[in-house]
Formats: C-alpha cells, structure tokens, sequence
C-alpha cells in the first residue's frame, strides 16, 4: 500500500508538474503571440507615419527649393536631389504595398533625411544669392553713379574746351567784304 | 569758393547730363525687370524609339506594349509634376479643355518627377490590357504641384489664363 502511494504521489508530482510546464508554455505562447501582434501593428502604423512625414517633407523641401529659385539661385543640383528623396519615397510606398513595413521605414526615412538636407541647403543658398544679388546691385548703382559724374565731367570740360575752341577760331578770322 | 555760374555751357552740360541720366536709368529698369513670359507645360507620347512615329496601334491581350512619354516644364520655375496615364474605353469621357476638368477615369499607373524649368524628362511606360477591343483610349494627363492648394491640380496658370495639357493615343487590343 505504502508502494502504491509512493508511486501515486510521484505520478500526481509528475502530471502536477507537466500541467504546470504546459501552462507556463500556453502563458509564453499567448505572451509570444500577443506580443508579434502589437509589434506588427506598429509596424504599420510606424511605417504609414514615416511615409507621411516623407511625403511632408517632401513639400517642405519643394517650397524651399522654390523659395530659393526665386532668388535667382542655380538650383539644379538640389532638383536632383528632390528626385532622389522622391525615388527613396516611391521605394518605400512599394515596400509598404508589399508588406515589407521594415524596408519601408528605411526608405521613408531616407527620404526624410535627404528632404531636410536640401531644406538646410536651400534656405542656405538663398541667403548667400540675395547677399550677392544685393552687393552686386550696390557695385551697378555705385558704377552708374560714377560713370554718370565722369560723363558730366567730361562733358563740362569737353563742351567749354569747344566752345573756346570755336570762339578762338572766330577771333582769328578776318573780316572781308564780300564782292 | 568758386560760383557756379548758371551761363548757356553749363546749362547745357547739366540738361545733357540730366537727359544722360534718364536714359541710362530707363535702360537700367527695363533690364532688371523680368520679361512678359508665358508659362507652359508640354506632354505627348513617342513610340517605341524615342520618336513621334512608329506608335502602336495594335497590342495583344495581356501583352504589355512600351512606350515613352515626354513632358517639359516651361513654367519659369521648379514643377512638381504628376502624370496620370487612363485608361478608357471608346465611349469614356476625356479631359474637358473648356471647363479643365480631368478624365473621371479611375488612373492606371502615376509618375512623379521634379523638373526644372525649360527641362524635359522622357519617362517609359508599359501598358497591358486585359480585355480585347477596339478604340482603347490612353489618356496622359499633366498634374501639377499647387503650393496655395496645398496639393496636385489639373489646371494650371499661363500667366493670363488656366490652361490644362493633356494627350492620348489610340489601341486596339486583338485577343
């Protein structure tokens, strides 16, 4: 009897443990899975969040490369570079559409990186062309007014050496009759 | 110090100087302002070697057909563009050119570009249709970026007046 007792409180020890094992397994399974489904749904959500703000900063780099233009700026090389956040942007969209959210946060953010670049480098040419475009509108007013003056002086100068000119050769001629 | 005094040289000296000035300060305005400009946008398909010739006319079922499509930005400045390449059937409504409305129909495929001014970009397009019959209408239409709008618009200002570009060509699709 003593046997079969030992015996049934092994066993009871034994199934005790297995369903404890079993549940810890359930709990990390449900823990496991709950947990890949919040990551997933972040992960969607992070990567339509990270297209948007790509596609914002997308505008944002436009209207500064526009803003810049404006100012008479050569911005061919940051046109480049717009279509090259735009490539990293439509990469990104395909990536999304194919459900590879991970790739698809690295382009958009790529695209972002590449848009507030040529923000910084936009907003920085502009400042340097309207510097220039103003020192060179002072160097054209200051030449006019320069060349204004010489020509007034010249003139002054030029029309009183005629005029004596003229009137020492009407001192030099004799009067005659004329027959 | 010396007067000046106001004789028939200096009068004539200061008036020639005077007049000297105008014109020079006349020609100085008209250079600096920026000349009457219409602004345009151009799109129009080629074929298959780059050309404006030698375009399909015919494609089969399913069988995607390439082809090139042109745009140009005369628009004095840095466009956001978007083309959107329609499909439609005989009967299907095309752009309307009076009231600039778009094609209702729903776009086949979109292309986005920046492009500067007086540049022009040749972009490939692969056309596939799925269904034979006659009269199959791909219709490209020029969008473009409106910074007041906040968003692309079809229609855009000439400098005077809205204008919107499109073009189109013409398949039959055989099974």
């Amino acid at each position: 009897m003593k046997i079969m007792t030992k015996g049934k409180k092994a066993m009871m020890r034994k199934t005790l443990s297995l369903a404890m094992l079993g549940i810890l397994l359930a709990t990390l399974l449900l823990l496991a899975s709950s947990t890949s489904h919040l990551i997933a749904d972040n992960t969607v959500s992070d990567a339509e969040k990270a297209i948007s703000d790509a596609n914002k900063n997308l505008i944002t780099a436009f209207k500064a490369v526009v803003e810049a233009e404006k100012t008479g700026a050569d911005v061919n090389l940051l046109t480049i570079n717009l279509n090259s956040a735009l490539h990293f942007l439509n990469e990104s969209r395909t990536y999304y559409q194919t459900g590879n959210y991970h790739l698809a946060i690295i382009h958009a953010n790529n695209s972002t990186k590449l848009s507030n670049s040529i923000v910084s480098s936009a907003n920085e040419l502009r400042a340097i062309t309207i510097q220039e475009t103003a020192s060179r509108q002072n160097v054209t007013i200051f030449s006019i007014i320069v060349i204004i003056s010489i020509l007034c002086v010249l003139g002054y100068y030029g029309w009183k050496w005629g005029a004596q000119r003229s009137r020492k050769k009407l001192m030099k001629m004799r009067v005659g009759v004329v027959k | 110090m010396a007067r000046l005094e106001l004789t028939e040289d200096t009068t004539v000296v200061l008036a020639v100087g005077l007049a000297a000035m105008l014109v020079l300060a006349t020609v100085a305005y008209t250079y600096t302002q920026p000349r009457p400009y219409k602004h345009f946008f151009e799109i129009y398909p080629l074929g298959p070697g780059k050309m404006a010739a030698n375009y399909p006319t015919k494609i089969e079922v399913g069988k995607p057909t390439n082809i090139w499509l042109g745009v140009s930005n005369h628009m004095g400045r840095v466009e956001y563009v978007l083309v959107y390449v329609k499909i439609g059937a005989n009967a299907t409504a095309i752009p309307n050119d009076i009231t600039l409305t778009p094609s209702p129909v729903t776009p086949y495929k979109q292309i986005e570009y920046f492009l500067m001014d007086n540049q022009t970009q040749i972009f490939p397009v692969s056309i596939a249709i799925n269904k034979p019959g006659l009269n199959y209408n791909v219709m490209f239409e020029l969008w473009h970026y409106n910074e007041t709008a906040g968003g692309f618009r079809y229609a855009w200002h000439d400098g005077s007046v809205y204008r919107a570009t499109w073009s189109q060509i013409w398949l039959n699709v055989t099974a």
